[in-house]
């Protein structure tokens, strides 16, 4: 639009207090655009001049009022007018009268059914009749959009990092012909790595007795299946940590020990999962 | 290598149940405080998400819950900020318990879920004190899907806030929580009952209920959520 396109002109108010009610009866506001054709000065309710800018109106989408209550904890605003204008998933939403006026977020979903979802919800409920505009921004372009879906793929891979994990206990021997779990991973998630069980003997006293046993699952169902020579010790041990070695697995794996009854056997695993 | 410790969101976890067994009647916490929770005579049913295969504990609602003895627990006697988050795929009954170590208008912390039709159900975390007792509480926890839920309760402000799926809520405060007061030995660490040992079961499915003597805050939230919201299809 032309410079001289732009409208000028007093208000009806302006105008009141110039002339007074009676001269100002039957009159009609005009303003004279740039090819001498005229068109009506647009004023609200209350007399004021409105004027129109198109560079600001290109950022508003939207303007209007809510039609019912939000949910309670302010992640919609309801307004059924929406449901006859385009789909404004993306753009910003920003409330403009109420509890929560000057508040601005994010849309997050199709707005068509005429319900309006923010990325992170207002302050609290937003009700029926509270004013609000969507406006023509988009923080999220389609450059920054491709960016996060690089980093959400990166994510992933870190996501699939194997962590050092630990953990451990105490099992009390059963008695001998027993066989008590020390360490366990019946069914995991997938791949991962077991490094290493220490089981500590030192409750072991003479003429008791502790068998070690370690078994895999190789393919899915079964039971585990034991992986070689059960390790036997006997009495007092002069260096009573004993380390039990694992190896990668990804359909489950155990380590028990069968022992004299009553013996306690503090025990400690490490593994990347 | 990465290790757990290393983790930021891990310094100073107190609990971390991830329910790796898969079977057997105790589960280990991969915590440096090595809690063991038992599922002995009150067994929850192993089970797995079938998107992922990941190893979840299923409760019925009636008679299943985990415990860890009073003595082994007091690590967990928080009287100032703390975090409790845990991944949970409820079935609502009329209130049902997800973590605690309290007495009721005596001691301890407790967060559990209320049916709630009109509010798509509200989580709540209560406090209690000599006599009486402390609450917050959100709305919108929804039945039937996998969610992560949890509080981060600021002990300098006396006001907690609600988590689900790594964002804040809006959360009700009813004039602030006073800290907890201190079990001592007295009190187990619950998950799926509450303390009696005898009504408001958890019903539904569980995984890695956690908890920190201190806040995460959104960031924090943000990142647990993130980190494994793959395995439950969130």
């Amino acid at each position: 639009m032309a410079e001289e396109d732009k409208v000028r002109g007093l208000s009806p108010n302006d105008l009141r207090r110039i002339l007074g009610d009676a001269l100002l009866a039957g009159v009609k506001l005009l303003g004279k655009k740039s090819d001498d054709t005229f068109e009506n000065i647009i004023t609200d309710d209350e007399g004021r001049l409105q004027v129109y800018d198109p560079k600001v109106g290109s950022l508003i989408s939207y303007a209007g009022t809510t039609t019912a209550d939000g949910a309670g904890d302010g992640s919609t605003l309801i307004d059924n007018v929406l449901t006859t204008e385009p789909d404004f998933d993306g753009n910003l939403v920003i409330i403009t009268s109420g509890d929560y006026k000057g508040q601005a977020r994010d849309i997050d979903g199709v707005t068509t059914g005429g319900t309006v979802t923010p990325l992170s919800a207002f302050g609290g409920q937003i009700v029926s009749g509270v004013t609000f505009v969507i406006a023509a921004l988009r923080f999220t372009p389609a450059e920054v959009a491709a960016i996060l879906a690089i980093l959400s793929d990166v994510f992933d891979l870190v996501n699939a990092l194997l962590v050092l994990t630990e953990t451990g206990g105490m099992v009390t021997a059963t008695g001998v012909g027993t066989e008590d779990n020390v360490y366990v991973n019946d069914d995991p998630t997938g791949v991962f790595k077991p490094l290493l069980v220490t089981i500590d003997l030192s409750d072991l006293a003479g003429g008791e007795v502790v068998t070690v046993r370690t078994y895999y699952r190789i393919a899915p169902g079964g039971a585990p299946v034991l992986k070689g020579a059960p390790v036997i010790f006997v009495g007092v041990q002069a260096e009573p940590l004993k380390d039990i070695e694992l190896q990668p697995n990804r359909y489950g794996l155990e380590v028990t020990l069968e022992g004299t009854t009553g013996v306690v056997f503090p025990w400690e695993v490490f593994y990347k999962v | 290598m990465i290790g757990y410790d290393n983790l930021a969101i891990n310094r100073q976890i107190a609990l971390d149940l991830p329910f790796r067994e898969a079977s057997g009647l105790i589960t280990h916490d991969v915590a440096k405080p090595h809690h063991i929770a038992s599922l002995a005579g009150h067994a929850p049913v192993w089970g797995e998400v079938a998107l992922s295969g990941l190893g979840v504990l299923e409760f019925n609602g009636t008679s299943q819950y985990l415990e860890i003895p009073a003595a082994d627990t007091q690590d967990l006697d928080f009287t100032g900020d703390f975090a409790l988050a845990v991944w949970i795929h409820p079935v609502f009954g009329a209130c049902d318990m997800l973590m605690c170590r309290s007495l009721l208008d005596n001691c301890g912390w407790e967060m559990y879920i209320d049916e709630n039709a009109s509010v798509n159900n509200y989580l709540s975390l209560r406090s209690n004190q000599a006599g009486s007792r402390t609450g917050a509480y959100a709305s919108d926890f929804t039945a039937d899907e996998w969610q992560l839920v949890g509080f981060d309760y600021d002990s300098a402000t006396s006001l907690a806030t609600a988590f689900k799926n790594g964002l804040p809520k809006v959360t009700t405060n009813n004039g602030g929580i006073l800290d907890p007061i201190a079990c001592g030995v007295t009190q187990k660490l619950l998950i799926g009952v509450q303390q009696g040992e005898i009504s408001n079961f958890f019903k539904g499915k569980m995984w890695r209920p956690r908890a920190w003597p201190r806040k995460l805050g959104t960031a924090g939230w943000a990142q647990i959520f993130e980190y494994h919201r793959h395995w439950l299809g969130v």
